[in-house]
């Protein structure tokens, strides 16, 4: 096998001590997490930066850089549409109307509020669902980082899957949820300053971004005039599908309901610094495109060929790296590389652990647990749940796409999950047992798409994959409805806090400068997202 | 509750500072080393670059983060505290 890179001892040593410095971080932090609190939720005590970049550095790990610079070498411009329409929408969203209610109701996980909001069976089969989806993903990141290291220096897929699991149960299990966020805000900066002189030099070299433009087909340079017709781009999907899958479903369901995102919100010192969490988050997916999309495109003249025999589309940025850095930068690109693989591995299993910790174990199997006991029990799930990622990874070898496989289960998990949530929130009338089989059926009509109805019969993997996310929810969505008209719905006073009419809106409205205030900061970014869509209409 | 009243664990701002203070000083070394072994090209010599500019970077950060505990005894310890006042840069007194 002929690897790519041929890294000198400087680029080891580069690599070798941000292993060294994880390590050490959960070290620092070790004594300082006493409580069950401390562990699962950081103390509460994050200011919005922190908790803001955590944010963004959960979701910037599993094939999150490579895959988006893969896709934007495969797809063009188009690809960029994860960022702004399946991202900031729901973001804002999420900032403005359900943090109050996450964060108002002191829950300290996703399923918790399900159990506030509609039942114990609820939030068990939420929780199991999230459980079980968390280290299949972690499991994945822990794959991909293994095949990559593979492919880029030649390490054994088996011996770089063992040791970034021993480094992340090391880290997360000493420090928990704070040792998890420390690492993804240190490696959201490695991987800016680890990426970003790639596009810089590698605009410089196809003559600026006109240059750019004009050695890439037409369709490739546009996101929104090229969806009049599923036919008009490579992704294979109309603005209608867009809009309703990826802009609405897909998005809204990951960003506003997956508990591994909220949770890094939920560490946040009050609900000010909760809701400007995600608006920072926001306003970071804006311009998180130049180093995830546009080296993507700028690879597509300068290395052509990628996506025919042996050569993957992944291998995009891998080998924009090789083409523009000399030792020493190696070593700095392929630590950002390894450090967005791992922030991805270490939210997943922080998030397993808590709700297994929270929602699984202290729920059903020892409710009576002292929180000395719990912390005991958040570190043990947390090498467990490293344990079982390694099994994962191996199962996610044996699929052909991970990319696909990923969009998958999204789309069977969180889509009709926010459609729960949706009506949950913002409708008093529905009834615990109408979102517990509104939820369940939800689920079982993703699953039953995935399994009978073949992806060419939408056009395109990534064209089903948007398709199901819409189904599932709307069936999710008509089957609460129907069902909550037929039940008992809660009392106006056990619903106090966790339905948006009906929380304590002092705190949310307290007086703040008018640039302080969220809805100043959305008004902001949602004007940026117009701009940035009418200049690549 | 105003959102700077309470204090996080530790700063992150140190082990951010710290991380790029290392690669910076380890990229600029590896870039002198191109440097004057006459290897004078533009991507050799970025190593030089860059690495000045993360360590001015990390600098910033560490220079402005409250440092652990730990870390304070361990660089009394090691006598890299006086060093390290040396190496501070002028700053305005507060009344």
């Amino acid at each position: 096998m002929t690897v790519i890179f041929q890294p000198t001892l400087v680029d080891y040593l580069i690599m070798a001590i941000y292993f060294a410095f994880v390590i050490f971080i959960g070290y620092l932090l070790r004594s300082r997490v006493k409580t069950s609190k401390d562990f699962f939720l950081s103390g509460r005590s994050n200011p919005s930066w922190i908790s803001g970049l955590a944010f963004i550095s959960a979701n910037m790990g599993a094939l999150e850089l490579m895959g988006m610079c893969a896709g934007a070498y495969e797809y063009g411009l188009i690809q960029i549409q994860f960022y702004w329409l399946g991202a900031v929408p729901a973001i804002l969203f999420l900032a403005l109307f359900m943090m109050p209610l996450y964060y108002g109701t002191k829950v300290r996980s996703v399923p918790e509020y399900l159990k506030l909001r509609y039942n114990e069976a609820t939030r068990g089969l939420n929780a199991l669902t999230f459980a079980i989806m968390t280290l299949l993903l972690s499991g994945i990141s822990m794959y991909a980082l293994a095949l990559i290291f593979n492919v880029l220096i030649g390490w054994s897929v088996h011996e770089s899957i063992i040791l970034s699991a021993l480094i992340i149960g090391v880290y997360v299990g000493l420090g928990g949820l704070t040792s998890s966020i420390y690492n993804e805000i240190i490696q959201f900066f490695l991987i800016w300053f680890g990426i970003i002189l790639l596009p810089l030099i590698g605009l410089n070299e196809v003559g600026g971004w006109n240059g750019l433009i004009n050695k890439i087909p037409e369709s490739f340079s546009h996101i929104w005039s090229v969806t009049t017709n599923p036919s008009q781009n490579a992704m294979g999907v109309d603005w209608l599908g867009m809009i309703l899958g990826l802009g609405f479903v897909l998005s809204f369901g990951y960003w506003c309901t997956d508990f591994l995102v909220i949770q890094r919100t939920l560490s946040a010192r009050n609900i000010k610094a909760a809701q400007k969490a995600p608006l920072i988050g926001g306003a970071i997916k804006l311009i998180l495109p130049i180093i995830a999309i546009l080296p993507g495109l700028i690879a597509l003249p300068l290395i052509p060929g990628l996506g025919t025999g042996d050569l993957s589309y992944n291998l995009a940025l891998p080998l924009l790296i090789k083409r523009y850095f000399p030792p020493g930068l190696i070593g700095l690109g392929l630590t950002a590389l390894m450090a967005g693989f791992m922030s991805g591995m270490s939210g997943n299993i922080t998030a397993f652990s808590t709700v297994w910790t929270d929602d699984l174990y202290q729920a059903y199997i020892n409710p009576k647990a002292s929180d000395k006991h719990l912390v005991w029990m958040g570190r043990v799930s947390v090498i467990a749940g490293v344990l079982i990622s390694i099994g994962t990874a191996y199962i996610a070898m044996s699929f052909p796409s991970i990319m696909d496989y990923m969009q998958a289960l999204f789309s069977i998990v969180n889509a009709p999950l926010f459609a729960t949530f949706l009506l949950g929130m913002f409708w008093k009338r529905t009834t615990p047992w109408g979102g517990f089989f509104g939820l369940i059926i939800g689920i079982l009509s993703g699953i039953t798409i995935f399994a009978l109805i073949p992806s060419s019969y939408f056009g395109s993997v990534m064209a089903a994959n948007i398709w199901r996310a819409w189904w599932a929810w709307l069936i999710c969505f008509v089957v609460t409805i129907s069902i909550s008209l037929i039940t008992k719905p809660k009392k106006n006073e056990e619903l106090k806090g966790a339905v948006y009419s009906m929380i304590e809106k002092g705190e949310i409205r307290a007086k703040l400068p008018w640039y302080s205030r969220p809805i100043t900061w959305a008004v902001g970014i949602t004007i940026c997202l117009i701009i940035v869509n009418i200049i690549f209409f | 509750m105003k959102e700077n009243e309470t204090k996080s664990f530790v700063d992150i701002k140190f082990f951010l500072g710290l991380i790029l203070l290392i690669y910076g000083l380890i990229l600029t070394i590896n870039g002198l080393f191109f440097y004057f072994t006459n290897v004078f090209e533009f991507s050799q010599d970025i190593d030089l670059f860059y690495g000045l500019f993360l360590f001015v970077i990390g600098s910033v950060f560490y220079r402005k983060s409250s440092k652990p505990e730990r870390w304070k005894r361990a660089l009394a310890h090691s006598g890299m505290e006086n060093v390290e006042k040396r190496m501070k840069w002028p700053r305005k007194i507060k009344e």
